[in-house]
């Protein structure tokens, strides 16, 4: 059972734990070994939104866009303008389809995390950022390989510096490009939903707590409360921060494999 | 965030080669000690190439 | 006779006290950086590698700081 099923009874489950981000399953209802959970839900429609609102809104383009068209072409321009070619530079046009597509996704599937009666983001689960980090490194990596063939091991690893210092160098290199890189996407953006979602948890439920302990303490509660929705637009922050943040630093990764000079 | 990362990096890989040489020579931290002083230093230098002058 | 006893690691009582200083001076290092660049602002794009340099070699003290707590954790 979860925090949140649980909250309508009595007893409430103080300290969240780390079992409430397990949910009960769907399909048949209320299982816990079987795959289609709420997440999964969540998952197959978030991306069934973003391919159904960009194939309507971008069916008949007009001249004078309607409002589905201007922001479907204003989300798309943004991710164009002022990520990949801010980034990347003129060539950065290439991989706006990806980056927009990346950004919306991330976009989408954090913003689970505070709509009402889904309250959960699939990516605070961190399977789905390893995937997503993954397909960056993946990517990073055979772009190089295909920009400057054999070259690119060099291009990355070899630092300007004498020869002499280079095997210090060179391991310090491989891991902070290759190692940490991905770790760091994929934790960043786990962190960040797991943390919003604790957080949220802890504030609601902490209420219920309080208020069953003691009836004097209900101002605290409703404090508590209070704070939850004040907490939920900072989460709505996060949200479109860590999907901007991951969508800048894979297009960063990806400046630096395809760029002419050391990174 | 890159100077951070190279700085950690650094102390991270060549304290780990120390550790690997405590290991093998039975020394209590010695090796990882000066390891990490390795790394730290690497890790400066090449922040000082990246991203300084 | 115990009138006081602390139980536990003492390294992270030193790592307290060693980064007092990395702490002063990683702030010092980026004062110095916003008050050069509010007096001069075309000036940033030159100070800059200047920060990283300080801001590197004052970093690793406090991070040598953690590694020698925990390697020679008594």
């Amino acid at each position: 059972m979860t925090g949140q099923t649980i909250v309508l009874a009595a007893d409430v489950p103080f300290p969240p734990t780390v079992e409430d981000f397990y949910l009960p399953s769907i399909a048949p209802w209320g299982g816990h070994d079987v795959w289609f959970t709420k997440v999964t839900l969540l998952l197959w429609l978030s991306v069934a939104i973003l391919i159904l609102y960009f194939l309507l809104s971008y069916r008949k383009p007009q001249l004078v866009p309607t409002k589905k068209q201007w922001l479907a072409e204003s989300i798309y321009g943004f991710v164009r303008n002022n990520i990949a070619v801010e980034m990347i530079g003129r060539e950065g046009v290439r991989f706006a389809p990806y980056l927009t597509t990346l950004f919306c996704f991330i976009f989408m599937m954090n913003l689970w995390g505070i709509i009402p009666f889904a309250q959960i983001s699939p990516n605070a689960h961190i399977a789905f950022p390893i995937i997503l980090a993954v397909i960056s490194w993946v990517m990073f990596i055979y772009l190089g390989f295909r920009k400057h063939g054999a070259g690119y091991i060099k291009h990355a690893l070899v630092p300007p510096a004498p020869w002499f210092i280079l095997p210090i160098l060179v391991p310090i290199e491989f891991f902070s490009n290759f190692i940490v890189r991905p770790f760091s996407l994929a934790v960043r953006l786990f962190a960040n939903m797991f943390a919003g979602h604790m957080l949220l948890l802890v504030f609601t439920l902490g209420g219920f707590a309080m208020i069953n302990a003691n009836a004097l303490l209900t101002p605290v509660s409703i404090l508590s409360w209070v704070m939850t929705i004040a907490l939920t637009f900072l989460d709505f922050a996060v949200i479109a921060l860590q999907a901007y943040v991951f969508t800048v630093l894979t297009a960063s990764y990806i400046q630096g494999s395809v760029s002419e000079e050391a990174h | 965030m890159v100077a951070i990362s190279y700085l950690i990096g650094g102390m991270v890989v060549w304290g780990g080669i120390g550790w690997l040489v405590d290991q093998w020579l039975g020394t209590e931290g010695i090796g990882m000690g000066i390891g990490a002083v390795i790394g730290g230093a690497a890790g400066v230098y090449l922040v000082v190439r990246r991203l300084g002058a | 006779m115990n009138i006081a006893e602390v139980v536990g690691s003492t390294a992270a009582i030193g790592y307290g006290l060693a980064a007092i200083g990395p702490g002063i001076g990683v702030g010092l290092v980026f004062a110095a950086y916003i008050q050069s660049t509010a007096r001069q602002p075309e000036a940033a794009r030159i100070t800059q590698p200047f920060m990283w340099i300080g801001f590197a070699v004052v970093e690793v003290l406090a991070l040598l700081g953690i590694a020698f707590g925990f390697i020679w954790a008594g």
